[in-house]
C-alpha cells in the first residue's frame, strides 16, 4: 500500500515537474526591473508594452531558436531597498538573462546584484551618472547620461540660438533635490555652466517631498538670479514655482525631462509655467522617419501613443534580443554571459556591417551571414568603452500653454 | 526684520493648518480615549473631496462645505463600523485597526484618484507689496479659515447643547452616563465634528502644499501629534497652543537655523516641554 502511494507521488511529481521543465528549456526570460507601483509607477506602464511588442514579434518570427522570449517583472517601487529585493528574486529566483531597467532612483539597490552575478543591463531609463564609468562588460544603456543632459541644459541656457526671445542667462541658480536620480544633474549643470562662462551662482540642496521650500527659495532668491535650473519631482517643482512666485521671483526656469510634459503644466498652472524651458530626450534627427513608423506601430499594438522611455525601450529590448540571436546563431549557449559577449557585435559600427534598425531585419541580415549595425531609434547606439550612448537633446519652451520645442542641440553639440 | 516678519506670517499659517487637526484629533480622543491613526487619511479625503467637487462645477467655497461634510460623515460611518464595536476591547485593538483603516484608505485615495500629484485649484496669488516687506496672501488666507473655524468650535463647545455634552464626556464619561448624558449620541457627534474638522485641515493642507499626493495626511500626522501632544492630549485648547508653537517652532527653525530639519524643529520643541511639563502645556483641561 505504501509501495504504491510512493509510486503514484512520484509520478504525479515526475507529470508535474516535466512540463515546468519543458517549459523552462523552451523560454528565454528577460526581467523588467523597474517601478510598476508608487509614484513612479508610470515608468514601468511606458516600458512593458513597448518591451512586450518586441518580445511578440521575436516570439512570432520563432523565437530565438525556437524558444520564445518570456517578459518578467520586477517590482522596484521605484526605491533602493525595494530595486534590491526585486533584483535578487529576478536574477536569483527566476533566473534571468538579461535585464531591462532600472531606473536612476532604484539603481543603488540594483548595482551589486548585477555585477556579482554577471548580469547584462540594457537600461532604458537610468540616465544617473553612477553608471557614466562604471563597468565595461555589463551594464548599457539606450537613454543619455544626466551628465550629457546636464551640459546641454547649460548649453541652451547660455546660447541664444537655443532659447526662444530671451538673452543667453548669465547669473544661474541650481536648486537640486537630494535623492540619487536628481543629485546626478548636480555635477554636470554646474561643470558646465563653469564651461559656458556663466558659473552658477549658487547651488541650494532641498529635501523632496517637504510640505514648504519657502526657506530654500529665499536662499536662491538672495543670489538675485536670472535663470533657476530646478531639478526635482514634479510636485516639488510645484512648490518651489510657486513659492518663488509668491517671493515676487520674475526670472527664468530650466526644468528636467520629468517636468517637460502637459501634466507638469496643469499642475504649475499655465500663468506660472509661461516662459519656462524644458529639457527633452528626443529621437536622432536622421531616424525621424522611423520613429515615426514606430509611433504609428505602437498605437495599433497597444491603443495608445508612445510614453516617454518609450523609443529607448525599443532599442534596448532590440540590442538584447539580437544579442540572443547572434549568440544563437553562432552556437553559443543562451546565457548571461553569452548576452553580454553579443551586444557589442550587433551595435558597434563597422564597414562591413549591415545597418539594421529593428528585430526582423537584424535576424534577415544575420540569417544571410552577416555581420550588423543596429541603429535605432535614440540614435546609431554606438556604446561607448561604458555602455553609454550619445543623444541629442530638445529645448522645450511653454508658450501659449503649451510645450513647444525650441531647438535640438545635435550629439556632438555636447563633446 | 523683514525675514522675521515674513517668517513670522508663515509660521502662523503652519501652526493655523496643523491647529485644525490637531483640534480635531483632540476632541475625538477626549470622548473615546484612543488615538486614531487613521485621522491624517480624513485630512487626504477632505482635500481630495475638494478638488473632486470643483471639478464637478462646485465654486471652491461651496466644494469646501460640501467635501467637508462628506468626509464628516464617512469618519462617522467609518468610525460605527470599524471602532465602535472595539471600544470596550482595550487600546490595541483600536490602534492596531485605525493603522489598518489608514493603509486602506491610502490606498483606496491613490486607486480612486491616482498616484500623479493633483493641483489644488487655488488661483495663483502675488503677494502684498509693502515696501521691504512682502505678505504673501494665501498663508493670510489660511490664518483667516483657521481662526473662524476655531471661533466656530469655541462657540460650539461652550454654547451648544452637544458641544456641553462632549465635553462633560469628556472629563468624565461615567458621570455624564449617569446623568442622563446619552454617550452614544455624544459619541456619534464627535466622530462627525472631528473628521468634519480634518476634512477642512486638509484643505489648508493642500492650500500651502499646493500638490496633492495620497500620503499628504499620514505624512502630516507625526506634526499633529507632536501638537496635540505639546497642548496636552484630550484638550482642545491646549491642542491650538500647542500648534502654533509647532508651527512658529518649524517655520524659525527652517529660516534660522537649517532647511532641512524644519519638522525636527517641532519635536525638540516636544521634547523641551515635555521635559518640563510632562503632561503637555494644558495637559488634563478640557
Amino acid at each position: 500500500m505504501i509501495g504504491t502511494i510512493r509510486r503514484a507521488l512520484v509520478a504525479s511529481f515526475v507529470a508535474l515537474a516535466l512540463p515546468a521543465f519543458a517549459l523552462a528549456q523552451e523560454q528565454i526570460e528577460i526581467g523588467l526591473l523597474l517601478p510598476f507601483t508608487g509614484e513612479y509607477d508610470w515608468v514601468g506602464a511606458n516600458v512593458q508594452p513597448v518591451a512586450q511588442m518586441i518580445a511578440d514579434e521575436v516570439n512570432e518570427s520563432g523565437g530565438i531558436g525556437g524558444r520564445d522570449i518570456v517578459l518578467v517583472q520586477g517590482d522596484t517601487e521605484g526605491t533602493v531597498d525595494a530595486g534590491f529585493t526585486a533584483a535578487q528574486k529576478l536574477v536569483n529566483v527566476d533566473g534571468v538573462v538579461g535585464l531591462v531597467g532600472p531606473t536612476s532612483l532604484s539603481f543603488a539597490g540594483v548595482r551589486q546584484v548585477v555585477l556579482d552575478n554577471g548580469v547584462p543591463i540594457v537600461t532604458p531609463t537610468a540616465g544617473t551618472t553612477a553608471l557614466d564609468m562604471l563597468d565595461r562588460t555589463y551594464l548599457f544603456r539606450t537613454v543619455p547620461s544626466d551628465a550629457l543632459g546636464g551640459r546641454a541644459i547649460a548649453r541652451a541656457a547660455t546660447d541664444a540660438q537655443y532659447l526662444a526671445a530671451d538673452e543667453p542667462f548669465s547669473n544661474p541658480v541650481l536648486m537640486v533635490g537630494q535623492a540619487p536620480a536628481m543629485i546626478s544633474f548636480r555635477d554636470p549643470i554646474q561643470r558646465s555652466f563653469d564651461d559656458y562662462g556663466a558659473p552658477v551662482a549658487a547651488t541650494i540642496e532641498f529635501t523632496p517631498g517637504k510640505a514648504s521650500y519657502r526657506s530654500e527659495v529665499q536662499e536662491a532668491m538672495s543670489s538675485d538670479p536670472d535663470l533657476i535650473v530646478l531639478v526635482g519631482t514634479p510636485e516639488d517643482s510645484a512648490r518651489i514655482m510657486q513659492a518663488a512666485f509668491q517671493a515676487g521671483y520674475d526670472g527664468g526656469w530650466f526644468v528636467t525631462q520629468d517636468q517637460t510634459n502637459p501634466e507638469f503644466i496643469e499642475l504649475v498652472t499655465a500663468q506660472l509655467a509661461e516662459g519656462i524651458y524644458g529639457l527633452e530626450e528626443v529621437a536622432d534627427p536622421d531616424s525621424a522617419q522611423l520613429n515615426e513608423e514606430f509611433r504609428a506601430r505602437f498605437e495599433e499594438y497597444a491603443g495608445k501613443e508612445v510614453q516617454i522611455f518609450g523609443t529607448n525601450t525599443y532599442d534596448a529590448m532590440n540590442v538584447i534580443a539580437l544579442a540572443l540571436l547572434r549568440a544563437e546563431l553562432n552556437g553559443e549557449e543562451i546565457s548571461r554571459e553569452s548576452l553580454a559577449a553579443n551586444i557589442r557585435p550587433v551595435t558597434d559600427p563597422g564597414a562591413d556591417k549591415v545597418v539594421v534598425h529593428s528585430y526582423t531585419e537584424g535576424k534577415e541580415a544575420l540569417e544571410a551571414g552577416n555581420e550588423i549595425d543596429y541603429q535605432g531609434l535614440v540614435g546609431p547606439i554606438d556604446f561607448d568603452e561604458y555602455g553609454n550612448i550619445t543623444a541629442p537633446f530638445g529645448i522645450r519652451h511653454v508658450e501659449d500653454g503649451e510645450w513647444v520645442t525650441e531647438a535640438i542641440i545635435p550629439a556632438d553639440a555636447l563633446q | 526684520m523683514t525675514i522675521f516678519l515674513q517668517t513670522l506670517v508663515f509660521g502662523l499659517a503652519t501652526g493655523a493648518v496643523i491647529s485644525l487637526g490637531a483640534v480635531g484629533l483632540s476632541l475625538s480622543y477626549g470622548v473615546t480615549r484612543f488615538i486614531n491613526f487613521s485621522y491624517g487619511e480624513l485630512l487626504t479625503l477632505g482635500a481630495y473631496f475638494t478638488v473632486l467637487a470643483v471639478s464637478l462645477g462646485m465654486g471652491l467655497p461651496l466644494a469646501v462645505i460640501v467635501a467637508t461634510l462628506v468626509v464628516g460623515a464617512i469618519g462617522t460611518l467609518l468610525a460605527k463600523v470599524f471602532f465602535d464595536p472595539l471600544m470596550n476591547r482595550g487600546f490595541l485593538p483600536l490602534l492596531v485597526t485605525s493603522v489598518g483603516l489608514a493603509f486602506v484608505l491610502q490606498n483606496l485615495v491613490r486607486m480612486l484618484f491616482g498616484s500623479t500629484p493633483i493641483r489644488f485649484p487655488l488661483p495663483l496669488m502675488r503677494p502684498w507689496d509693502l515696501g521691504e516687506l512682502f505678505i504673501p496672501k494665501i498663508p493670510v488666507l489660511v490664518i483667516v479659515v483657521a481662526l473662524g473655524a476655531m471661533l466656530a468650535i469655541h462657540l460650539m463647545l461652550h454654547f451648544s447643547d452637544v458641544g456641553k455634552m462632549m465635553r462633560a464626556t469628556s472629563d468624565n464619561p461615567d458621570l455624564a452616563r449617569a446623568s442622563g448624558i446619552f454617550t452614544g449620541r455624544v459619541l456619534s457627534a464627535t466622530w462627525f465634528v472631528s473628521s468634519l474638522i480634518a476634512a477642512l485641515g486638509g484643505v489648508l493642507l493642500a492650500i500651502t502644499q499646493i500638490a496633492l499626493q495620497p500620503v499628504m495626511g499620514w505624512s502630516f500626522l507625526l506634526v499633529v501629534f507632536a501638537a496635540v501632544l505639546l497642548g496636552g492630549i484630550g484638550s482642545p485648547y491646549g491642542a491650538m497652543l500647542g500648534a502654533l508653537l509647532v508651527g512658529l517652532g518649524i517655520e524659525f527653525g527652517t529660516t534660522y537655523v537649517s532647511a532641512d530639519y524644519g519638522q525636527a524643529f517641532a519635536f525638540l520643541i516636544l521634547l523641551l516641554v515635555l521635559l518640563l511639563r510632562p503632561r503637555g502645556i494644558m495637559g488634563g483641561a478640557a
